[in-house]
């Protein structure tokens, strides 16, 4: 079985930026995702990243997807059950077959956070979405409400408002957070109202969703419930390898993208890192940062750099 | 190369070349790129046996008929296992009430065995991948399923129809339809119909479908998101 210097457990634009990096610095590295594009892929617009003026998220990914294409880094698309220790190499379990890698870089991005309220589940496909770029055209002509205030939910709410009748976004907060611009577009648009201060506490219905009853008593009659309440990190094997876990639930990183275990690095969503500031960009930025971090590791490794005493 | 290995192989290529269809949208006479052709004709270097692709079109009222159409001949032009039949449904009736084609564009695909695969829509975006893969993996000799699945398997007395409706742009809908369509080849009892819901508004609506991934078994059991094998398997199971 091949060692690998690094697996990249994750194929969005941490990941990716990782791979394309990695194979530029020829180091025998290897992709593991299920999902190469990852959340990113979902994003209906994207405006802030440079270079690209307006693309969706979908496009975008395809880009990075093309350019990490025209490298020769072996691509497993795969889940990674486990990773555990043998000796001094990381073995990582896809459930059919092992790799085993010097270093590990976690960019694993996160998944969505749910809403926990009654109704939530049992209207999950029947009503209620995380993905409004999935399912929104389900909606032509109907009434829906967003949950949430951040910029996805901002911007989930604009593309809803192009084909439901009217949207509603329900946020806890008395203002919406995010990009100024998404804000501006979204109490500026006449199909959308903004439920400011309020709590959703429970998603009804009978067969279909048909309402949300909100905390203050008031029940909105609605179609279809979007949940974008931001997400959770999806800390893979974290617990197994002993890494530190901050107080949000993210993976604690130094400025080099290491975590407190010895060759285990991280990057994107999944990460501490850049200030908590997660965007494309960033995510990138990490895992470049992660990839040259371990090539700099192994380079000083093999005594060829110089190090500051 | 050991036919299993060969078949992982594949489908390690195949993720290389994603969302190829649909890049020219504006061409109706190019779908494909030369460069989407260039990863192709990589993974199509793996196939054993040949395939028959059968596109039903209809000259009346189909959205995307001449765009799938264009990518399907796109598709054979790629290799000498690949043989494209074109039936339009209001002339070739007998042909679809055989295969029970009830949308256009409809692409059924054939290997050594008819696996019932079909796929109604133009396949772009997401979809394009796990409907290629199809097209590989039926050229080759059946996936092994584990002991366990296939005792399963075994226990199915009665054919399965698995419909999936899906869009291009989500992002667990391909996974759900490269499970079902692995376990329409390995299984004879199981067909597998891919309907892309954006495409098909109606038809859709009568299922009452609101989120993709929906996987509606026999008509009868139904189930939102992504199932992970050994969960379809069970579902199949306890629906047959």
């Amino acid at each position: 079985m091949d060692v690998f210097d690094v697996a990249i457990i994750g194929g969005g634009p941490a990941g990716i930026s990782a791979g394309i990096y990695a194979a530029r610095f020829k180091l025998n590295a290897i992709l593991i995702s299920n999902s190469l594009g990852g959340t990113a892929q979902s994003a209906h617009l994207i405006e802030n990243y440079p270079g690209f003026g307006a693309i969706s998220g979908f496009e975008l990914m395809q880009k990075f997807r093309e350019h990490l294409k025209t490298f020769e880094i072996p691509i497993l698309e795969k889940h990674v059950y486990s990773v555990s220790r043998e000796n001094d190499l990381f073995v990582l379990n896809l459930n059919d077959q092992e790799i085993k890698a010097k270093y590990l870089l976690i960019a694993t991005g996160t998944k969505r956070r749910k809403l926990g309220v009654p109704g939530e589940a049992n209207f999950y496909g029947k009503g209620v979405s995380y993905c409004v770029t999935c399912d929104a055209f389900f909606y032509r002509g109907k009434t829906v409400a967003v949950i949430g205030g951040s910029d996805a939910a901002n911007m989930g709410a604009i593309l809803l408002s192009s084909m439901a009748e009217k949207v509603y976004t329900i946020y806890r907060k008395e203002k919406l957070r995010g990009e100024l611009i998404w804000i501006d577009r979204v109490i500026t648009n006449p199909k959308i109202e903004v439920l400011y201060n309020s709590n959703v506490i429970e998603v009804m219905g009978k067969e279909f969703v048909e309402g949300v009853k909100l905390e203050d008593g008031r029940v909105i009659p609605v179609d279809g419930v979007f949940v974008e309440i931001g997400s959770i990190p999806e800390c893979c094997c974290a617990k197994e390898l002993g890494i530190t876990i901050n107080e949000k639930g993210f993976i604690a990183v130094d400025t080099t993208q290491k975590t407190n275990v010895d060759r285990v690095y991280a990057a994107g969503d999944v990460s501490s890192g850049s200030n908590g500031f997660q965007q494309i960009l960033t995510a990138a930025s990490e895992g470049i940062i992660a990839i040259k971090s371990i090539f700099d590791d192994i380079e000083r490794s093999k005594g060829k750099l110089w190090t500051k005493k | 190369m050991d036919k299993k290995i060969k078949y992982i192989f594949t489908s390690l290529m195949i993720i290389g070349t994603l969302f190829l269809a649909g890049c020219n949208e504006s061409n109706p006479d190019k779908v494909l790129s030369d460069a989407d052709k260039i990863e192709l004709n990589k993974i199509l270097v793996n196939m054993d046996g040949n395939i028959d692709i059968l596109f039903f079109k209809s000259d009346n009222e189909c959205f995307s008929c001449s765009k799938t159409e264009t990518l399907m001949k796109e598709i054979e032009q790629l290799s000498n296992k690949i043989d494209l039949k074109v039936y339009d449904v209001d002339k070739d009736k007998e042909m679809a009430a055989r295969y029970d084609i009830e949308l256009v564009p409809a692409i059924v695909v054939i290997g050594e065995d008819d696996y019932g695969i079909k796929h109604y829509g133009f396949p772009g975006g997401r979809e394009f991948n796990p409907l290629f893969e199809a097209m590989i993996y039926s050229s080759m000799s059946k996936p092994q399923a584990t002991e366990d699945i296939t005792k399963k398997l075994n226990t199915i007395k009665n054919p399965i129809e698995v419909k999936i409706f899906v869009t291009s742009t989500c992002p667990s809908c391909p996974d759900m339809v490269r499970i079902a369509d692995k376990y329409s080849i390995v299984s004879d009892k199981i067909s597998t119909v891919v309907i892309m819901s954006n495409e098909f508004e109606d038809y859709s609506k009568n299922y009452k479908i609101t989120a993709v991934p929906t996987t509606i078994i026999n008509e009868s059991f139904r189930k939102e998101g992504l199932m992970d094998e050994e969960s379809f398997i069970n579902y199949v199971v306890v629906s047959s």
